[in-house]
């Protein structure tokens, strides 16, 4: 079966928004709609094609074209498409979104159809141990409510567990939900009300939340300042390979050097994640060199000293 | 412009490369795309530049331009990647066809291959006067091919075919925002893409950390490989580089939520041990005959995997490992909670107030050296059982020594 299909691609999307507006175009209206929602070229291949070659669209009057479809478009889903809806159905995290009975109302929409694949078929061997309890009710009680805030763009008022026994409540405006697969953990990327300061809550610390009124700002970027990590990576045993695939999750930049069998590499990492990302350097041994900052350098030198006094 | 370029594209395979190449690398010229003519490098930059543009930087290096996509997977709420699966090309016939079909089967219709063709004349073509018309035998080619996508059902009325649509799941505002998170975080998400993009636009709530966006591409092979599993088959494998398709059993998908790479294990012949192959390097998979043996290897994998560390085995023998490591539990807590929370299988086990023993059975010693050198600092002894391994672990860390301590050594030295 062909995940590579054309009537899910971006030329039909276009051609559908253009036939879905029930009304005759000019020119300059349709080239806007594929400005906004084609490839950057498209407007020099798909427009004279709709226009001229494909029998959707009819002139109207001088210059006004309107579409040929009689009646409302109505989503078009494959078996591929279904199965897949029936195999995420049974991930535990889909509790997260759907009641249990809307769960089992949409396994009976899909009795007909298989699942792409059981949850036991694909294993995360590298998952972190502490992951969300997504099955839990409370948990699943605090994401909706959660999402709704973000949804509905209101204030949340959060309790939340800092340390052991130690607690933090406060209004928090809500900008994103995060997940990480690696630690197998929602967060809420959020901004205290008061003084719009950038928060980062483990969701499954969150306590007790209630959903407050509409926020009534716009909310800055979520963004920490980013440190750029200068390597070198030496191409034994693939090394390059590897590092390059292991740090795609950092925004990043790889540079060939003087040295044939050397690469730079630069990783753009948050302040925050800077420990993270030692360890990660470190994972690689000899074949991976710090070279910049020089905070960093200095974090891997200081526990390489400590274990050489071991 | 020359005039036989086309934006689209026919075969996924080709671009696949290329995407992967740009994002991963960033740093290849022209030069370096020898499998193929520089012809079609250019043609093929050029598509990505025009699926990718906000994505795309170009930078001289030394000698030449290299092309990189230049993605933030933290900053991005959807996989930009997704748009290389939406470049398929098509026939007039197709577009056309497509969306008259879609128009004329309305949910609760149905229509003889006769009826259809008579529709499509009195109310479609009816607006154009070029001669352009449909002609049976592709009319009926593509309704089978909706048919075959569970797009349109096919059933008999005495002695006509009818078809008829297949009614589409409504997704509810909740089920609609859970397919928005599961296309990125699932497998396969492209085809959770595919469900979404036909909805009302939704704002983004949420992000990702630890995202690889470069798995879409491999989604394919991901496919083929879990119906195999769930037919119980074997498939017949084609790895980039080899011309020859090597026979192979898969019983499972291995996926690194660390270092990004994502396995198929099976086995090659009955009899073998369990063998790992990147998905990344996995050209394409066909379907083969039934397994007989497939539920059996597949426990026998589970028993296996108990022992295992990472996606491979550098040997058959299980090994206990135990790394005496030094941490003052009071101060250095989360250390302890970071040997737990990624330390599988093992255990930790408390000698004193400032000693601990991590503690693992496993195939994988070589496997665990990434893990053991994020312990650099903290590693008192190690007991292997085998001092060439042992040896060879601290004479890294003696080359990591001389990396940041030795004036002028870099990591081409050594």
């Amino acid at each position: 079966m062909e995940i590579f299909n054309e009537i899910y691609g971006t030329y039909y999307r276009v051609v559908q928004e253009i036939l879905a507006q029930k009304r005759g175009l000019t020119r300059q209206e349709m080239t806007e709609i594929v400005r906004e929602r084609g490839f950057d070229e498209s407007g020099l291949h798909l427009l004279p094609q709709l226009m001229d070659q494909w029998h959707l669209m009819v002139e109207q009057d001088a210059g006004v074209y309107a579409g040929i479809l009689k009646r409302d478009w109505m989503p078009v889903q494959g078996i591929l498409e279904k199965r897949w809806l029936k195999t995420v159905l049974r991930d535990p995290r889909m509790g997260l979104f759907l009641t249990d009975d809307e769960i089992a109302g949409f396994e009976r929409d899909l009795g007909a159809y298989d699942v792409l694949f059981d949850v036991d078929t694909i294993w995360c061997f590298d998952q972190f141990r502490d992951g969300d309890a997504y099955l839990e009710p409370g948990y699943r009680a605090r994401f909706g409510l959660v999402l709704q805030g973000l949804e509905e763009k209101r204030e949340l008022e959060l309790e939340y567990q800092v340390r052991d026994g130690e607690r933090m409540t406060g209004t928090f405006l809500p900008f994103r939900l995060e997940f990480s697969q690696k630690n197998d953990k929602f967060r809420l990327l959020c901004f205290r009300k008061g003084d719009l300061k950038p928060f980062t809550l483990n969701l499954a610390k969150v306590v007790d939340v209630r959903v407050g009124t509409r926020m009534d700002v716009v909310l800055p970027e979520h963004k920490a300042e980013l440190v750029m990590v200068t390597c070198l990576v030496v191409d034994h045993r693939n090394a390059v390979d590897r590092a390059l695939i292991h740090f795609a999750d950092y925004k990043k930049k790889a540079f060939r050097t003087e040295r044939e069998n050397v690469f730079e590499l630069v990783i753009y990492c948050t302040r925050g994640d800077l420990t993270e990302l030692v360890i990660q350097i470190l994972s690689f041994g000899p074949m991976m060199q710090v070279l910049e900052p020089a905070s960093v350098v200095g974090e891997v030198k200081r526990r390489l000293e400590r274990q050489l006094q071991l | 412009m020359a005039k036989s370029f086309n934006e689209l594209i026919k075969n996924f395979a080709v671009i696949r490369n290329y995407v992967r190449e740009f994002y991963v690398y960033g740093f290849k010229q022209r030069e370096d795309f020898t499998a193929k003519s520089g012809r079609s490098y250019d043609n093929e930059r050029r598509r990505i530049e025009s699926y990718l543009r906000e994505y795309v930087e170009v930078e001289q290096q030394r000698n030449g331009k290299a092309l990189r996509l230049f993605i933030d997977p933290n900053e991005v709420t959807e996989n930009p990647m997704f748009a290389v699966w939406q470049a398929k090309s098509f026939t007039k016939n197709d577009i056309f066809l497509h969306f008259v079909l879609m128009d004329i089967f309305k949910e609760g219709e149905a229509y003889s291959v006769n009826q259809v063709l008579a529709r499509i004349d009195a109310d479609y073509l009816v607006y154009f006067q070029d001669g352009f018309m449909v002609e049976a035998l592709t009319l009926r080619k593509k309704l089978a091919e909706y048919v075959e996508l569970a797009v349109l059902r096919r059933e008999t009325r005495g002695r006509e075919i009818y078809f008829s649509r297949v009614a589409s799941v409504r997704l509810s505002g909740r089920a609609l925002r859970a397919v928005q998170f599961f296309k990125e975080m699932a497998p396969l998400g492209v085809l959770g893409h595919y469900l979404l993009q036909q909805e009302d636009a939704m704002d983004a709530v949420f992000s990702y950390k630890h995202y690889f966006v470069m798995h879409t591409l491999e989604e394919q092979v991901c496919l083929d490989l879990l119906l195999a599993m769930r037919e119980e088959r074997w498939v017949m494998l084609t790895r980039f580089g080899r011309e020859r398709a090597m026979r192979f059993m898969p019983v499972k998908v291995l996926v690194s939520g660390q270092s990004g790479r994502r396995y198929v294990v099976g086995k090659s012949k009955a009899g073998q041990f369990f063998a790992f192959h990147r998905l990344d390097q996995i050209e394409r998979v066909e379907m083969a005959e039934v397994a007989t043996d497939f539920v059996m290897e597949k426990e026998h994998f589970d028993e296996v995997r108990k022992f295992m560390w990472s996606a491979g085995f550098d040997r058959r023998v299980v090994h206990q490992l135990r790394v005496t490591l030094v941490i003052d539990e009071i101060r250095e807590a989360y250390m302890l909670d970071r040997i737990r929370m990624e330390g599988r299988h093992g255990t930790l086990v408390r000698l004193t107030s400032k000693r601990f023993v991590f503690e693992i059975a496993t195939y994988d010693l070589n496997g665990m050296k990434p893990f053991l050198r994020t312990l650099v600092g903290r590693i008192e002894s190690l007991d292997s059982g085998d001092p060439a391994w042992e040896r060879q672990f601290y004479a890294e860390i003696a080359d990591m020594y001389r990396l940041y301590f030795e004036e002028g050594t870099t990591v081409g030295d050594i």
